[in-house]
């Protein structure tokens, strides 16, 4: 290889990386413009706080799944676990303190993505199929808790987990997200366990004769997503004032979507959980933004259905161009 | 010989830029019936960039193509294949679920359809007749993966003539695009017996790293060096390798051969001891000491056992029987983690699927047994593990952009360079390598070997497991020749009077 060809290749993927983080930028500016054009109401600082409302539980959903994507596997059960460890939270606080409350939602979404993990990891069953199977067993679990009624939440303290505002006026669930988002995004990026997740998505054999512990690392990856629901399922609960069955269904393919929009290759080894935030912010504004014009809520799932079909497309392109599989 | 007959493909002048690169200066090439063009250089020379050129997949920036002497342009492969040439790839274009017949005629099937409806049958009778006019053993309702990768590879160019039948051509091009990098040498016979039996039914160009098979099988020669034709010889079978080699990078290059640093007397403790080592996966028996600083080579045909005893070794000996000792201690755990934190390094043999992450950079990659092995921390160091990559690049003078390049851009040789980096950066003692030079360019190679020599120098031990028995005896201070699981004969290597290849192929079959 000559010098310049070696300097034109420096110059290419450095492209590809702008490119990748570019797209959903543009797309969030196009978004905003729009609805700024069509509905009068929708450019207010108010509507910006709406957005990042909205953002907060998908956000938190996302980044466990980016992790999972990376690692080249799915997790399908996370909106069922969202409702479930929702279902939890508000059943516990009738009787218990907050804290307790909390503990045995954490406790339940560790336990599906143990018990996801080690089906996959140990007993080589494809992700996809056990979090499938995975997802209508703890939706079933989680009507049957309550025998399908929704639970309103009375407690004073799990309002205040995510409805309350310390600091500036943002809303306390923003905080608990971008904390999480911050965590996941050390995680993937710096530590030991993020790089293994990176290197088991791209290349499994090449991880393994690496000394990496393969099945070991995909066990905690889905035991983490399933942590990152029930955290997504107290922040829900929490800021709508009540938990129901199948309040948690959508989250799973809006997750799938916001990763992948955010420059993750749905193959696994290449992207990054700190990009999934701009999938997410792409999703809500979209959602926001119809909501604001006052669409319809079946229209509504047209236009978001064909917006991800579309973004997945452009998105799946640029994976093409950074991985070869 | 068959030079007066006129060349049925005439290229003239094909020039190729990307960007800055010039992969192509005005290449003129004829090609004739009844011989094979052999085209060398090393990786980079712009040999695929000039297939690519005269089967479609590139468009030429300027010159032309003459094909039976009218002028064409081919602006896809199917267009090209519809005219008559048709390619070969390294990695085989075939469906491996459809049957023999099904391959031969793929995107033929138009030939053989009423009304819609495959006739299974006439396509399996006209492939038996093409196979058995040709001498081909094989039956073509077979399923293809059920055949092993040199037969897919002649069902492969029995599709070209085949396909030129169906078109109308008598005679068609076959560009065959490094068709023997993945075959083993009994393999490569079987292949080249073919391409010989072939000869005046079609032209045919053949594209190989192994000078040797290029002096073996072709009547012509063309040597591509930095996009230009350098030189074109009329009896390659004159040539000596050597003469091959001096021609494609333009000076002569010495065989290499290593000062072997033999210790006298067993004074030092050996690095490596198995006794009675064995496994269900493909070896037994096998009792073996390695001295610091010593190479051991080991010889044998696919399926000899010599890959699963070199992955045994770096695994310390996971899932096998015996006793193996590192330093004079059995190891407590076995699996790659285990081997790493004993100092075992390992380089595959297939770089691509076991020895890179495509995705990541140089210096990801080459951190990724001190990461996965976890020898640093839980959070990584980034300042270090650049620090390490960059420290590779220059000592082992890596091309590349620099330690943040995606390790897919860099060439073969500099890509099997920062495997090799990897483990003297994290000190390892004992290098278990398998086929390191596979699909390595000569000068890269050379580069290689240095290396070797010199890490031996500072006593790290090496295992080198290799199909290149010239490699093998130039390198090694001892060679063991496997044969079915078993260590079958063990050669020390004296420099004055080194074994001959003909008995280790000899014992090696």
């Amino acid at each position: 290889m000559s010098a310049t060809q070696a300097i034109n290749l420096g110059r290419a993927e450095r492209r590809e990386t702008l490119k990748s983080i570019g797209l959903p930028v543009v797309a969030i500016v196009i978004l905003l413009v729009l609805f700024s054009v069509l509905s009068p109401s929708f450019l207010q600082v108010s509507t910006l706080v709406t957005i990042l409302r909205e953002s907060a539980v998908l956000l938190v959903v996302a980044v466990g799944m980016s992790l999972v994507i990376i690692q080249g596997s799915i997790d399908l059960s996370v909106g069922a676990t969202v409702s479930l460890t929702g279902l939890v939270t508000a059943s516990v606080t009738k009787d218990a303190n907050v804290l307790v409350a909390v503990v045995a939602a954490l406790a339940v979404g560790l336990i599906v993505g143990f018990i996801n993990g080690f089906i996959f990891a140990y007993g080589k069953v494809p992700s996809f199929l056990v979090t499938l199977g995975m997802s209508m067993t703890v939706g079933g679990v989680g009507t049957w808790f309550v025998d399908g009624r929704p639970v309103q939440v009375t407690d004073a303290g799990l309002r205040w987990i995510s409805q309350d505002q310390l600091l500036l006026g943002i809303p306390n669930l923003v905080i608990w997200a971008l904390v999480i988002w911050l965590i996941f995004t050390f995680i993937a990026t710096k530590t030991r366990f993020g790089r293994y997740t990176f290197a088991i998505g791209g290349a499994e054999p090449v991880s393994a004769l690496a000394g990496i512990p393969n099945r070991r690392v995909k066990l905690w990856s889905l035991t983490l997503v399933g942590l990152c629901a029930a955290i997504a399922g107290i922040l829900l609960t929490s800021r709508i004032g009540a938990a129901t069955p199948g309040m948690g269904d959508a989250l799973t393919l809006n997750s799938i979507a916001a990763v992948v929009m955010g420059g993750t290759a749905i193959t696994g080894g290449v992207g990054g959980v700190q990009r999934t935030v701009l999938g997410v912010l792409v999703i809500t504004t979209l959602t926001v933004g119809l909501n604001s014009m006052g669409v319809m809520p079946y229209m509504q799932n047209i236009i978001q259905g064909l917006v991800v079909v579309a973004a997945v497309a452009l998105t799946l392109d640029r994976a093409k161009l950074t991985i070869i599989k | 010989m068959t030079s007066d007959t006129t060349p049925i493909l005439v290229a003239r002048g094909l020039d190729k830029r990307f960007g800055p690169v010039h992969a192509n200066k005005s290449v003129d090439l004829d090609i004739r019936v009844g011989e094979v063009l052999g085209l060398v250089g090393e990786n980079g020379a712009g040999k695929s960039t000039l297939l690519s050129m005269l089967s479609g997949t590139l468009e030429p920036d300027e010159g032309t193509l003459e094909l039976n002497g009218k002028q064409v342009k081919f602006r896809s492969y199917y267009q090209s294949a519809l005219s008559g040439v048709f390619r070969v790839y390294q990695h085989q274009a075939l469906v491996p679920n459809l049957s023999v017949a099904e391959n031969v005629y793929l995107a033929q099937e138009r030939q053989f359809s009423k009304l819609g409806v495959l006739r299974k049958r006439d396509m399996e009778r006209k492939a038996r007749e093409i196979f058995e006019e040709l001498g081909v053993a094989l039956r073509p309702e077979m399923t293809l993966n059920r055949l092993d990768f040199a037969e897919r590879q002649v069902v492969e160019i029995v599709r070209c003539l085949a396909q030129a039948r169906e078109l109308g051509i008598t005679h068609p091009v076959i560009l065959l695009d490094e068709p023997t990098s993945a075959l083993t040498r009994g393999q490569i016979d079987f292949f080249f017996n073919f391409v010989n039996r072939i000869k005046d039914q079609a032209a045919q160009v053949f594209v190989s790293h192994r000078l040797e098979e290029i002096v073996g099988l072709c009547d012509r020669l063309v040597v591509l060096k930095d996009g230009e034709k350098v030189a074109e010889n009329d009896r390659p079978r004159e040539l000596s390798e050597t003469d091959i080699h001096s021609m494609m990078v333009g000076r002569s290059i010495a065989m290499h051969r290593r000062e072997r640093h033999v210790r006298t007397g067993s004074a030092e403790a050996p690095v490596l001891r198995l006794d009675r080592f064995s496994s269900a996966k493909g070896f037994s028996d096998v009792s073996l000491s390695v001295a610091p600083g010593e190479i051991i080579g080991i010889a044998g045909v696919v399926g000899s056992g010599k890959g699963t005893l070199g992955r045994a070794i770096f695994e310390l000996g996971r899932g096998c029987s015996g006793e193996i000792l590192i330093n004079g201690e059995a190891p407590g755990r076995a699996g790659p983690r285990a081997g790493i934190r004993h100092s075992i390094g390992y380089v595959p043999t297939e770089r691509h699927r076991e020895g890179l992450v495509l995705g990541m950079s140089v210096a990801q990659n080459h951190s990724l047994p001190f990461i996965g092995a976890a020898i640093g921390g839980a959070v990584i160091d980034g300042k270090k593990e650049r620090r390490d990559a960059v420290a590779a690049i220059e000592q082992l003078s890596i091309k590349t952009p620099g330690p943040g390049a995606l390790i897919r851009n860099l060439s073969g040789g500099n890509q099997q360079k920062v495997i090799l980096a990897r483990w003297l950066t994290i000190g390892s003692k004992l290098l278990v390598l398998d086929n390191p030079t596979n699909g390595v360019d000569v000068g890269a190679k050379g580069e290689i070997y240095s290396i070797l020599e010199q890490i031996t120098a500072t006593g790290v031990s090496v295992i080198l497991i290799s199909d290149d028995l010239p490699e093998l005896i130039n390198m090694s201070d001892r060679i063991l020749v496997m044969k079915d699981g078993r260590v079958r004969t063990e050669h020390v290597v004296d420099a004055d009077a080194p074994p001959e290849e003909v008995d280790l192929v000899a014992e090696m079959v």
